[in-house]
């Protein structure tokens, strides 16, 4: 735009050029020198000249610029009636959105300056994606852990899509380009290439080879950018650390390892949101600029803080290693490990609510308030859901009691654990066919026949013996109704799978709705357990710290789970436990050995009674408690035999082969149970009676 | 003119592609000292013995092949198995003798080698188990020496400033000797004037992957003379000591009076060492269904 003061300098020079031109002409008879040193002259001052309008003419600009820059900054301020529109235009505006017409923006900053680091949010490229990134990473790692509770498969893929985001993220945090921003990727695609492309292989050789490539990868960035790309390079591994967070490595490690944590413990590794998280924290300050929800995020972020204090501060993990392969697990195994614990837990109490109420209203005694706290909401989940008791009745008070009595003093049981390497265990159940079993029938078809399928699998071709029985529960109706199998009502399956119908028959006529129950009386099952022990003489405790060492380097983290007797999760298990303390997998021959056990119900049924038990079979160990002299008293009540115990004993005599070891001797040792147990399935039926015999009819 | 400067340039890299690309040959057999460095016998299993998996009720073999890469031969060789359930795995017997082995040298540069065969019969898998993976170690126990050699400047007028003879290093280090065992490092401390004395002190280290046992110096000499050496930290049996702790190195001090000489001059310096040793590494076993 040319004003008009402009257009009179512009005159004023030409006319000066045209009077010049005139005076040459005039001097041409002058000498040469002269006019030489005349021409430079005229020439210099018409240069000074035409510098002088440039910078009038730039100033004007900036000037009209800035007048335009303030209007619209004053538009805004004064449109107050549409804050949540101004809001996500911020959001949208770091996705390349063009400035409106007319609209002059601010210009662009130097990359990497001081002021584009210092102050984000003056930037507009840096500062709108940064927080943007951020904002997506925080959504949608909400989005993500609602979607984990909700049994989605989804969350997988969108770990990995959250995995970039946040290398995103953490490229715009830097505020710079080029080769700083890229440097954060190399850490993120080396692990993938490692992860995928390597398999995720640990063995110190290839690290160290793989390793040195890497680092050698990861030089270059630093030696180009002169050292700065160090840091970015290092926040890298942050999208990693949070990935590995996020699916699951601990509850992997936990299921592989069976670390016995607590619920406590396990409840913690599940109720902790990774990538909402660290999206919260890479969120700028004031990154809205709307006041109220700056005000909300920076809350939300107190508490997230919190919430890590309160998450973090429990009890130490116990030791984990993983040793059984050089192989680490793949994300899919993580995920699913992480879902079967997630399914076996009772959902209690959020553990950081728990802290949070036990440290504000607790003074001293926190943990003992945290303890009772997880154990009361555990108790109660328990019978909620699992036996499906309704809460204020006198059977959900027992279950709760007993629950919580178990949970708050759970050494009083030995311990044991599911066998990793049995995949099929012994399986009796009840299936029911809509076909056979309708669950609306009339009354008016006859005898009444209802047809349940028990199924089994039994793989280890145990002969089994199940008696059959079927009743009818009222609901509605006015009492239970007995009913009769059909003959056989006893069968015997030694296959290792296979199916048997057991047809049930009311006593009397039905109406209303009733709950069928069919039971099968398992006779004579048999379950064994297993328990690893390494058994060293040194004879002098410096002798013994060193046979312990050594069985700690060759086991390393497989000792973890040696401290507990593993068996098939079916019905019944037999944990035991021996040593100098039962719980220690390492037992010195020349100090007393005891041996404990317990017997828990880790089936859905009840345990009707356990015939014999016998503990070291074929090992040569000898003491009072090893087998049992006949019928083992069961407690009453599915939650008193959930888990019980007979009193241990000292052994008293060694297998000779334990007699003078030199090294020390591992041994896996073998127990037995034989029992019966009472298989049952449920299926609600409703009996209707047509209104002809419902109401006779009058005269 | 380009042209010229360009065939120039040219002609003078394939030069000296030529010339760097030419060498006198391999001399490494001719020159390579085996005692430097650290090396140590090692113990790999040959292929497929044993097999990645191993059914139940099956035989199945074990074979090592022992391999001297250590300088310094080796013997009273034995190579046992630790830690096996022998209801899995039931190998008999678990430990076997190996022959003297040779270290490396000029006329047998790899070392010498030998297999040690183990024969072992799988047992049942746990009830209906799939798989039993057994942790065991391979554990190598031998006893070697190791010898320390060095040509070394004494000066026993250190405040003869005329001295035009060699230049004394007050402490050395060393990488090794070729074996697991090493003296990592040496300091020379003189006591001068008339009936000048010097100290030797000898850092050694286990720098292997396994376990030394007992150390015991055999002899130790300066320019050919017997010197008097004590481990430090050790009772009556001054020439012999025990790792304790594998990682902390050990000092042998070793003294020499009256040195005859008053001008500085160069001479060798030698320790001879023996050693037990012990490597542990684990290993695993596979028993599938």
């Amino acid at each position: 735009m040319v004003t008009d003061e402009q257009k009179q300098r512009l005159e004023e020079l030409r006319t000066r050029r045209a009077a010049r031109q005139q005076g040459n002409q005039q001097s041409q008879q002058s000498s040469g020198f002269q006019r030489y040193v005349q021409k430079e002259k005229e020439i210099s001052q018409q240069v000074m000249v035409e510098k002088e309008v440039m910078e009038e003419e730039k100033e004007k600009e900036i000037s009209q610029q800035f007048m335009v820059e303030k209007e619209v900054m004053e538009e805004e301020k004064g449109d107050n009636s549409q804050p949540e529109r101004k809001f996500w235009d911020r959001v949208t505006s770091g996705f390349g959105k063009k400035p409106e017409q007319g609209v002059v923006r601010q210009p662009k900053q130097r990359y990497g300056s001081k002021e584009s680091a210092s102050d984000e949010h003056s930037s507009p490229s840096g500062s709108g994606l940064v927080w943007n990134s951020a904002l997506i990473l925080f959504v949608l790692g909400v989005i993500q852990y609602i979607l984990r509770f909700v049994g989605s498969a989804m969350p997988l893929l969108l770990s990995w899509g959250l995995f970039l985001v946040a290398g995103y993220a953490f490229a715009e945090k830097s505020g710079k380009k080029g080769i700083e921003r890229i440097s954060v990727f190399v850490p993120m695609l080396a692990f993938l290439v490692w992860y995928y492309y390597f398999g995720g292989n640990y063995d110190p050789r290839f690290l160290l080879i793989f390793g040195s490539v890497v680092a050698a990868v990861l030089a270059l960035p630093v030696l180009f950018s002169r050292g700065q790309a160090l840091p970015f390079e290092a926040a890298g591994f942050i999208p990693v650390m949070f990935l590995f967070l996020d699916v699951g490595l601990l509850p992997f490690l936990i299921d592989k390892l069976q670390l016995p944590v607590t619920p406590l413990l396990q409840n913690l590794i599940f109720f902790t949101p990774w990538w909402a998280l660290l999206g919260l924290y890479l969120l700028p300050p004031n990154p809205t600029h709307v006041k109220f929800l700056d005000g909300v995020l920076g809350f939300v972020k107190v508490i997230g803080v919190l919430y890590i204090i309160f998450v973090l501060v429990v009890p130490a993990i116990p030791q984990v290693g993983y040793n059984d392969t050089l192989r680490i697990p793949g994300v899919d195994e993580f995920e699913a490990a992480q879902r079967q614990l997630r399914e076996q837990l009772p959902q209690g109490e959020q553990p950081a609510i728990s802290n949070v109420v036990c440290t504000l209203t607790q003074g001293v005694r926190v943990a003992e308030c945290i303890k009772e706290r997880q154990a009361k909401s555990l108790a109660q989940s328990y019978c909620e859901n699992k036996e499906e008791l309704t809460p204020d009745t006198p059977e959900f008070k027992t279950c709760f009691d007993e629950h919580y009595v178990q949970l708050v003093d759970p050494s009083r049981a030995i311990a044991g654990t599911e066998d990793p390497t049995i995949k099929q265990p012994t399986k009796v159940s009840f299936v029911f066919d809509p076909f056979l079993v309708p669950r609306e029938t009339s009354a008016d078809i006859g005898q009444l026949q209802y047809t349940a399928t028990l199924e089994y699998k039994n793989p280890r071709k145990q002969e089994i013996t199940a008696d059959l029985e079927c009743r009818f529960i009222r609901r509605t109706a006015k009492s239970d109704v007995a009913g009769t199998v059909m003959m056989p009502t006893t069968i015997t399956f030694s296959q290792t799978e296979g199916f048997a119908s057991v047809t049930c028959i009311p006593a009397e006529p039905l109406e209303g709705v009733y709950d069928l129950e069919v039971t099968a009386t398992l006779r004579n099952v048999e379950t064994r357990s297993r328990l690893t022990r390494f058994f060293i003489s040194g004879g002098t405790p410096q002798q013994n710290a060193i046979l312990t060492k050594r069985v700690t380097d060759i086991e390393g983290g497989s000792l973890q789970k040696y401290r507990i007797s593993q068996a098939p999760a079916e019905f019944v298990r037999l944990n035991f436990g021996l040593g100098n303390t039962v719980g220690n997998p390492i037992v010195d021959v020349n100090v007393p050995i005891y041996v404990g056990l317990s017997f828990e119900n880790i089936g859905k049924g009840k345990i009707e009674r356990i015939l014999s038990y016998q503990l070291l079979p074929e090992s040569g160990f000898n003491a009072p408690c090893l087998t049992s002299n006949g019928e083992i008293a069961v407690p009453q009540g599915r939650v008193a035999q959930k888990t019980f115990g007979v009193p241990g004993c000292r052994i008293e005599n060694l297998p000779v082969q334990l007699q003078g070891i030199k090294s020390y001797e591992p041994l896996v040792l073998q127990a037995s149970v034989v029992y019966d147990y009472v298989v049952s399935g449920r299926q609600q039926v409703t009996i209707h009676k047509s209104p002809s015999v419902e109401a006779p009819v009058s005269s | 003119m380009n042209r010229k400067i360009s065939f120039g340039t040219g002609l003078l890299l394939i030069l000296l592609v030529i010339i760097t690309g030419c060498s006198s040959g391999d001399g490494k057999s001719t020159t390579y000292n085996f005692k430097q460095g650290i090396a140590e016998p090692t113990v790999e299993f040959v292929r497929n013995a044993p097999p990645d998996k191993i059914y139940p009720l099956s035989n199945f073999k074990i074979i090592a092949q022992v391999h001297n890469q250590a300088a310094y031969d080796v013997q009273d060789v034995t190579l046992q198995l630790v830690g096996l359930v022998a209801s899995y795995f039931d190998v008999v017997p678990t430990v076997q003798s190996v022959n003297p082995l040779l270290g490396r040298s000029a006329m047998s540069p790899d070392g010498d080698s030998a297999y040690v065969e183990f024969d072992g019969r799988s047992g049942q898998l746990f009830q209906n188990a799939e798989y039993y993976t057994g942790n065991f170690a391979t554990e190598l126990s031998y006893r070697s020496g190791m010898e320390f050699a060095d040509t070394i400047c004494i000066n026993p007028s250190l405040y003869e400033v005329y001295d035009s003879g060699c230049t004394v290093q007050p402490k050395k280090s060393y990488s090794g000797q070729g074996a697991p065992l090493a003296v990592t490092a040496m300091e020379e401390v003189v006591y001068p004037g008339t009936g000048a004395e010097i100290e030797f002190r000898f850092t050694m280290q286990n720098r292997g992957q396994g376990t030394v046992g007992t150390v015991m110096l055999k002899s130790a000499t300066l320019g050919g003379e017997a010197l008097d050496c004590f481990f430090q930290g050790t009772g009556l049996e001054r020439n012999r000591i025990e790792f304790k702790d594998q990682r902390s190195p050990v000092t042998l001090l070793c003294r020499k009076s009256y040195l005859r000489d008053l001008n500085s001059y160069m001479t060798s310096l030698t320790a001879q060492f023996e050693y037990n040793y012990t490597l542990l590494e684990k290993r695993t076993l596979t028993l599938v269904k």
